[in-house]
């Protein structure tokens, strides 16, 4: 199984690869444009909403906190319509249960690296798709268990990525609007089987079933980001929504994490960049 | 353009979709009321708990004839009161049901039994109190009247670390033998277990036998997983002279495999009465008004791949009788020297 995804994941990089070399060449001759990084800091605060069969039945509602870097940079091939986007995220979450006396915590590391295809149209719109690769690991923690306190959660995917971006000029003050998808398709994540315990995967080692293929039908993931970036002084101001969806269904055992966070952040002078002349953006 | 509209209204339809998903959390599967309780507990272990065949429990029909004791009005502690009943019908000392008033429990596994263990006893005339060493949570000294260390560990939760374990067996290392006393030891950590096994071996070898639930089925388990008992490193100290482990049916869980594992060596021996068992390993979860509950997820076999469920017998087979009671005397204690100087 995880022959055949290496072989997939293998087969749409090549792709991507193959893609980008049937962009025309580059003008040489053309004045050389800048490419600056447009990268941002966010932290988050919201709601969540988890739940893992191994651990409880119940669902554990609280809060989360995040921080969020983000990079983004016109890639030096493809004639200024490739973005190289990546993203870093680390999360906690606290839940309680519905009686309120039992906890939940949750902790996660994510790194999505993806490469969008710009499509500008005359209104000012631009849409950009392309694909990415996800990387997660974290874990989920039930403080009253037994042998079974804690799961981790690793999980390697790719995707689409899809975003749209439009800048409002309110008193030649550029505002960005951004919303941006993550989408991932096909991976393949861990989970333990349906009652296994940890001491049986780490004392005797027995690892067998723990990786599973990840597809659309026992895995599905989604991230929506929606930013606008409002210039201030030498930075813009970010704030944000940040909504995503982790859940699998893998060996009888069902496992959700929603959040929904508002974000606030500093990112580079989106607009202040972008008007320069001759500077390639991911935004505009 | 008129194209550029249609994407961005599908894109926005999208994203409005996808948020209301998410923003409406789901409802849990269970409520919590009494039936939701009840419902939730016996799904719990219905899908989760390990000995149903073993122990040919007929869990449907205890469903039903539980179920029809509640009513929608009943208390938390009336509530409790029939799931402690129902969860008494396991059999299983891994079995409970923790509420902020009261642990439901089976305890006949000990309780029923004689206890075989006197600790004032032991710490007064063998242990020699306060004339002991504590390395880590095992107590130990060299016997007044024979050339025997004698350790007593009470519980495998409280840790034991490598170090711990090398001076304790550097204390005993010209004794002609060691009593190990794990009497009343209720178990802990698996780990803690095949750490001091690791000490008496100089060869890896298969200990016994895991395996887990693959589904909710009662007969979802998959193939039995060897368990391999690893000698400690080298540079750590090993002991090669005769062992005895002492037992009672307080012996549970974690002590119970750390039995069963120190009986497949052949300078072992166990001594005293059956242990209590508890090979399987538990989970947990939680109803839905909270109270948490405990059982048997994992079930642990020997090497002759057997449960071990109600537990070990000794080698060899002793009580402690009253008249040695009355005279300071454990009889189990003594009948281990007895083992170890003479091999009998």
């Amino acid at each position: 199984m995880t022959g055949r995804l290496c072989a997939i994941l293998s087969i749409l990089f090549l792709a991507l690869g193959y893609i980008r070399a049937q962009e025309p060449k580059r003008d040489t001759t053309a004045v050389k444009l800048g490419r600056p990084i447009f990268s941002s800091v966010s932290f988050s605060t919201g709601r969540a909403n988890m739940h893992d069969d191994y651990l409880s039945l119940n669902n554990y509602r609280g809060w989360e906190l995040g921080l969020l870097y983000e990079h983004m940079r016109v890639a030096s091939y493809g004639e200024g319509r490739w973005v190289l986007r990546h993203r870093l995220d680390v999360d906690a979450a606290k839940g309680l249960n519905m009686s309120r006396n039992g906890e939940m915590i949750a902790a996660s590391v994510a790194y999505t690296h993806g490469q969008l295809y710009t499509w500008k149209f005359p209104c000012g719109i631009n849409i950009r798709s392309g694909a990415e690769i996800a990387l997660s690991g974290g874990a989920l923690y039930c403080p009253g268990n037994s042998n079974n306190p804690a799961t981790a959660k690793l999980n390697i995917a790719i995707g689409l990525s899809e975003m749209i971006s439009y800048t409002w000029h309110i008193n030649r003050l550029p505002i960005t609007f951004r919303y941006h998808m993550s989408l991932p398709v096909i991976g393949a994540f861990f989970s333990p089987a349906f009652g296994e315990s940890y001491y049986e995967m780490f004392y005797p080692g027995n690892t067998r079933g723990i990786f599973n293929c990840g597809a659309w039908h026992n895995r599905f993931d989604m991230g929506n980001l929606i930013t606008i970036d409002i210039p201030l002084g030498r930075h813009a101001l970010r704030i944000g929504y940040d909504n995503r969806i982790r859940t699998s269904r893998a060996d009888h055992t069902r496992y959700f994490h929603y959040s929904n966070a508002f974000l606030i952040g500093l990112s580079t002078p989106i607009g202040r960049t972008a008007s320069r002349p001759n500077t390639l953006s991911p935004f505009y | 353009m008129k194209q550029l509209r249609h994407i961005l209204s599908s894109l926005l339809c999208g994203i409005i979709t996808t948020i209301s998903l998410t923003a409406c959390n789901p409802d849990e599967e269970f409520h919590d009321t009494p039936y939701g309780n009840f419902d939730a507990l016996w799904t719990i272990l219905d899908e989760r708990y390990c000995f149903f065949a073993f122990k040919n429990i007929d869990w449907d029909d205890i469903r039903t004839r539980y179920r029809a004791r509640l009513a929608d009005n009943m208390t938390d502690k009336e509530l409790f009161g029939v799931l402690a009943e129902m969860l008494y019908e396991l059999q299983d000392g891994h079995v409970n049901l923790y509420t902020p008033f009261d642990v439901a429990r089976y305890w006949a596994w000990f309780e029923e039994y004689p206890t075989n263990f006197d600790k004032e006893l032991v710490m007064k005339n063998y242990l020699r109190q306060p004339d002991y060493q504590i390395a880590a949570s095992l107590y130990y000294r060299v016997l007044d009247d024979c050339n025997i260390g004698y350790i007593y560990y009470g519980s495998f939760s409280s840790g034991v670390g490598d170090g711990n374990l090398d001076e304790v067996l550097l204390a005993f290392a010209t004794c002609d033998g060691i009593i190990i006393d794990v009497r009343d030891n209720g178990g802990g950590q698996l780990s803690t277990a095949q750490r001091i096994a690791a000490r008496f071996t100089t060869d890896d070898f298969v200990s016994g036998y895991i395996r887990h639930k693959t589904g909710p089925g009662h007969e979802d388990f998959s193939d039995l997983y060897p368990i391999e008992q690893k000698s400690a490193d080298e540079n750590r100290m090993h002991y090669a002279k005769p062992v005895a482990i002492l037992s009672n049916r307080g012996c549970y869980s974690a002590t119970n495999d750390f039995i069963s594992v120190m009986k497949n060596l052949p300078q072992v021996a166990i001594i005293g009465d059956r242990t209590g068992g508890g090979s399987g390993l538990p989970f947990s979860s939680e109803l839905p008004n909270g109270w948490s509950v405990r059982f048997s997820a994992c079930p642990m076999y020997n090497t002759d791949m057997q449960q071990t469920e109600f537990g070990i017998e000794p080698t060899i087979a002793v009580a402690l009788t009253p008249d040695d009671v009355a005279n300071g005397i454990d009889t189990i204690i003594e009948r281990a020297k007895q083992w170890i100087l003479t091999g009998e």
